[in-house]
Order: C-alpha cells, then sequence, then structure tokens
C-alpha cells in the first residue's frame, strides 16, 4: 500500500488518474464491507454496496476539498448507499422498529451464509452485536469505535452534536457490553 | 454533560477502554479476490461514459451551440434543395393541367413549363397525341420571326423540346426546330440536349413552391423527366 495521503490520491482521482483511485480501493475496500456488514447486509450485498460507494465517489471526487478529512467524504457517501438500499429493500422502517426482527436479519446475513470467508467467531459476535444496536446508537459505534474517526467528524456525518454523539457513544458501548457479556 | 459520561468517554475507565480496543481487534471481514479490479473496471467504464458526456455538454455549451445551430440549417438548406420529395406524377395528371389553347401556365415565374411539358409528353409514347400536338402548337405560337423566345435561355430550354417532339414525329416540331436552331447559331447559343433539359427541370422542381398550378405541372413534369 502507498504511504500518499488520502487527499493526495483524491487530488490525482480529480484529475483523472484512475491509478491514484484504485489505492484508494485498495485502502478501503474493507472497511466498507465491514461498514455495510456491521449494519446486517450481508457479505455479498456488502461488497455491491461499497462498489457502490466507489462509484459514488468516483463521481463525486472533484466535489471533494482537501480541507475536509476523507474519512468523512467517504463514510458520508457509504451512509447515503446505505440508507438507499434500505429504503429500496423497504427495510429501513422495520430495522428501526424492530430490533428483535433485525437481529434475525443480521443473523441470516452472517458471513457464513453470504458466501465469505471463514473468520472467527468472534469476529462475527461483534458484526452481530453491533447489528443489533438502535441504528442511531449503531452508527456512532461504527464511525467512532471501527474508523476511529474524532467525534466532531462523527457528529458532521450523522448531522449531530458532539454532545449528543458522546451520550450516543456512552449508550452504545453499555449495550454491546451486554450483548457481548 | 453528565459528568459520568465525560468520565467514562475521556477513557478514565479502564475496563470501557479494554473494550473499545477489543472490538478494535475483532476479526474483520474481507472482500473477494478481484474485487478491487471489479471496482476499476466499473470506474474505468464510468470515466469513459463521463468523458463522452462531457465532449456532448461541450457541443452544448452556448459559445459552440450557435457554430453547431448554423452548421445543422446549412446542412438542411443543402439537404432540402437535393433531397426535396418530388410529388407523384402521372399522364393523366399533367393532361388535366393543359389549357384549351395547349399551354400549361401563363406563370411568369414558371416560363420554362411549356418546355418541360411538350419533352415529357414527346419521350412517352403512352402521352395523349393530340395534347402533345397543342402543347407543340402553344410553344410555336410564341415563337418570334427570328425563331427565338422572350430570351437566350428560354429559347435553348423550347428548342431542346421541340427537338424531342421532332423525333416524336410531330410534324409542326420539325419546321420551328430548325428555326429555332438557327436562332440559337445566330445569337451564339449553344444548344440544350435533352439530358440538359431532365436536369434543369429538376432543378427547378426542388426551387419552385407548388401552388400555382403550372408550376406544379413543372415539379411534376421534373419528376417524369
Amino acid at each position: 500500500m502507498s504511504g500518499r495521503p488520502d487527499a493526495e490520491l483524491m487530488a490525482l482521482s480529480a484529475r483523472g488518474e484512475t491509478a491514484a483511485f484504485a489505492e484508494l480501493v485498495e485502502r478501503y475496500q474493507n472497511i466498507l464491507l465491514n461498514f455495510f456488514m456491521r449494519r446486517g447486509v450481508s457479505w455479498d450485498d456488502g461488497q455491491d454496496l461499497a462498489q457502490q460507494t466507489f462509484l459514488r465517489l468516483w463521481n463525486y471526487r472533484k466535489k471533494y476539498t482537501a480541507q475536509a478529512k476523507f474519512t468523512t467524504f467517504l463514510f458520508l457517501l457509504a451512509g447515503q448507499v446505505s440508507v438507499d438500499f434500505f429504503r429500496a429493500e423497504g427495510r429501513r422502517r422495520g430495522l428501526e422498529e424492530d430490533l428483535a426482527h433485525e437481529a434475525e436479519v443480521a443473523s441470516d446475513a452472517s458471513p457464513k451464509q453470504g458466501g465469505a470467508p471463514a473468520d472467527s467467531a468472534a469476529g462475527e459476535d461483534v458484526r452481530r452485536a453491533v447489528a443489533r444496536l438502535s441504528p442511531a446508537l449503531r452508527d456512532v459505534v461504527e464511525l467512532g469505535v471501527f474508523q476511529d474517526l474524532p467525534y466532531a467528524d462523527v457528529g458532521e456525518i450523522l448531522g449531530i452534536p458532539v454532545g449528543t454523539v458522546k451520550s450516543r457513544m456512552f449508550n452504545a458501548l453499555r449495550k454491546l457490553k451486554e450483548l457481548l457479556a | 454533560m453528565n459528568e459520568d459520561i465525560e468520565r467514562i468517554l475521556n477513557g478514565s475507565d479502564a475496563d470501557l477502554r479494554a473494550f473499545v480496543a477489543s472490538l478494535r481487534a475483532a476479526p474483520q471481514a474481507r472482500v473477494r479476490d478481484g474485487f478491487a479490479a471489479d471496482v476499476m473496471a466499473a470506474v474505468e467504464a464510468e470515466a469513459r461514459r463521463g468523458a463522452f458526456a462531457r465532449s456532448l455538454r461541450g457541443l452544448l455549451r452556448p459559445a459552440a451551440l450557435f457554430p453547431l445551430a448554423a452548421c445543422l440549417v446549412a446542412l438542411l438548406a443543402v439537404a432540402s434543395i437535393f433531397f426535396r420529395p418530388v410529388p407523384r406524377f402521372s399522364l393523366e395528371k399533367l393532361v388535366a393541367c393543359q389549357r384549351a389553347d395547349g399551354s400549361f401556365s401563363s406563370s411568369t415565374a414558371a416560363p420554362y413549363v411549356q418546355a418541360y411539358a411538350v419533352t415529357v409528353l414527346a419521350k412517352d409514347p403512352s402521352a395523349d397525341r393530340a395534347a402533345l400536338q397543342q402543347a407543340v402548337v402553344a410553344l410555336v405560337r410564341e415563337q418570334n420571326a427570328e425563331g427565338g423566345w422572350a430570351n437566350a435561355s428560354l429559347s435553348a430550354r423550347n428548342v431542346a423540346a421541340l427537338a424531342a417532339a421532332s423525333e416524336a414525329g410531330v410534324d409542326a416540331a420539325v419546321r420551328a426546330y430548325r428555326r429555332g436552331v438557327r436562332y440559337l447559331r445566330m445569337h451564339g447559343i449553344g444548344e440544350m440536349s435533352a439530358a440538359d433539359l431532365s436536369r434543369d427541370a429538376r432543378s427547378a422542381a426542388a426551387r419552385l413552391p407548388g401552388s400555382d398550378l403550372g408550376v406544379a405541372c413543372s415539379v411534376a413534369l421534373a419528376a417524369r423527366l
């Protein structure tokens, strides 16, 4: 993997250099896949959504400014792709209203059934537990814990104040501890 | 802000900090082999589509729009000359256009109609013989003492029509044709062949409006020649 900063690769991509964009794809492909899988999406669908996100990133590459953190930009797009997916599937409302049902969906969407390469039970347990969180809590965990974004960036992506990010993080971690106990 | 939340999230709670670390350390799912290549193939295709769309947008820029429109209008104008549809024609329609005195039009806008009509009737064996003879009579009636007509251009066309009528065996045309040829030679005007007349008639058909009866006949004749 190249050590070039994301912003530099985006600037090159904006000039049409697909090789630079390929580096970004290599760098973020698994991160995006896990982002979607922790939302209860199957391994197969997760890759489709990751591809859609990269395509959207390519189309929006000239809108990106180096002043903004690249991951903030990327996960904004990934969030939009995710919303579009659940809306298209008619599942978004069900996810928010029925956590129990969502847990089943997440179970169905586990890597074992989606054709993913086998990984440890711990990884699957974490994904399943995160998927059982409400969307509001899951998003702050995804961005704050797994993507290690500053709370300010998480707030910007989710459109909520930093204080709300912190309180949701607290509640989410407490819930996760219960689920993984 | 709840002080308890602040304390925990600031990392003073070692247990919670370890828990977050364990979450981050959990094995991650990995994309299938060749995923990045598939993405880049899709991106390359998108880039090609984008380039095509940009070139189209470039053509539609206001600055480029005027020359584009001008070219289009010019093309249509040229095409209208060469590809203008010509009305369907029949000898019956032609004869129906003939007036009682044998002429086909008194319109000054279509001075060559009589020449076209005579040529068509003369070259078609199935044409009404009487109509041909009357058309020749009308043509000869306008011939002046020198053997010509109002101007050199009209004279050349009428002589060509009389040549066709002579070949068809119309006696009245033979003598008038000889006089007409003498006139043309006298004034240094070259003789027009039947092929020249045909091209001339087609050109007229493309230019002339069809509202006037005589002009309509001219257009119809041009289709026939």
